[in-house]
């Protein structure tokens, strides 16, 4: 089973890393985080450009997480600063993404918390 | 001013000096199309116009074609045979030239005017490409009954595009006509399922969602991706 992981991982991160050609696979207490550098993406019809980190599995109460570098004003709810692969991010109340879900349709589904 | 001995397969490669002279012992080249020859083979503009029975040379504009781009030549310009570049020639009669680029090379030509099949024959652009003329956000294909109209201000701008391009849909390839698709039309052509967003990465690199009713034009390596609707605020 570890070794399916392991290539679901890499299957999964090649995939986002075709999306995002910057994307870095770090671990968090052993598990795979996704550091998207400089991710760019609409929210409310405007441009964002920033780090964003996700993390596909379960962290903080929630099934998986995107973490975003800045709070963005006037979308998402309940914004909360968390400190993960040492650093701090901010990220709004959205739950119920499924882990199972490939890396990109994941990141996508988080997004719309800010569309 | 002193005369330039020109030739030139395009502005930016070297002439090489690869023409020589026919059997008659003479340099030719052709202008519209028509074999003209010289016992000189540095001809001066007017006197390949004056052979080509341009005449008078001055009431004619003499066009250069080159590999990639096309000048015009001065009357008193002098032309070298003996170099690649000099093989053909247009007259046109005239005192105005016309300028456009294609792929980023420069076309100077002796009519307002270029039908969409001879502007293909000019530029020596494929059956499997098409023509596309530059414009703020809706650049025009142009068919091939459509005529190039050079006559505007300014210099128009014009490139080159596979009919069938390759678009990525959750990274795999798929080979479709290149053209403008509504947001519908990409949903059925992706299978994307009823109520998912179809989200593409636009010409700023952002992650954008396509509204419903809106249109796209679909360009070489575009990247698609599809939202599931899921995920709530709790």
């Amino acid at each position: 089973m570890r070794g399916l992981f392991v290539s679901d991982a890499a299957n999964n991160f090649a995939s986002i890393a075709a999306m995002h050609p910057e994307a870095v696979l770090l671990k968090e207490g052993g598990q795979p985080v996704i550091l998207l550098p400089a991710f760019r993406f609409m929210a409310g019809d405007q441009p964002h450009v920033m780090d964003l980190l996700l993390v596909p599995f379960a962290h903080s109460g929630y099934i998986t997480r995107l973490f975003f570098e800045r709070k963005i004003e006037d979308r998402g709810a309940n914004w909360n600063q968390h400190r993960v692969v040492e650093r701090n991010w901010w990220a709004p109340s959205w739950n119920h993404v499924p882990e199972a879900m490939p890396w990109t349709k994941m990141l996508s589904a988080h997004l719309r918390a800010v569309t | 001013m002193e005369n330039v001995i020109t030739g030139g397969a395009s502005h930016n490669t070297q002439p090489q000096a690869s023409r020589g002279a026919g059997l008659d012992g003479q340099f030719f080249t052709l202008v519209n199309g028509t074999k003209v020859s010289f016992k000189d083979p540095t001809p001066k503009g007017d006197h390949i116009l004056d052979k080509a029975g341009a005449k008078p040379a001055g009431d004619y504009v003499l066009i250069q074609l080159l590999r990639h781009g096309s000048r015009s030549v001065g009357l008193d310009e002098t032309v070298d045979l003996r170099m690649e570049g000099t093989e053909e020639f247009r007259a046109f009669k005239g005192d105005r030239i016309f300028r456009f680029t294609l792929n980023g090379h420069s076309y100077e030509w002796g009519v307002n005017a270029i039908p969409e099949p001879e502007l293909r024959l000019l530029c020596h652009v494929h059956s499997d490409e098409a023509l596309v003329v530059e414009r703020d956000g809706t650049d025009i294909d142009l068919g091939p009954n459509d005529v190039l109209d050079l006559d505007k201000a300014g210099t128009e701008h014009l490139y080159t595009e596979k009919r069938l391009i390759t678009v990525f849909f959750e990274n795999d390839p798929r080979e479709i006509p290149r053209g403008t698709y509504s947001t519908q039309q990409l949903k059925q052509l992706f299978a994307v399922q009823e109520g998912y967003v179809l989200e593409y990465i636009n010409n700023e690199g952002h992650l954008m969602p396509l509204k419903p009713e809106g249109k796209l034009r679909v360009k070489d390596g575009m990247k698609f991706f599809e939202q599931v609707p899921c995920g709530g605020s709790s």
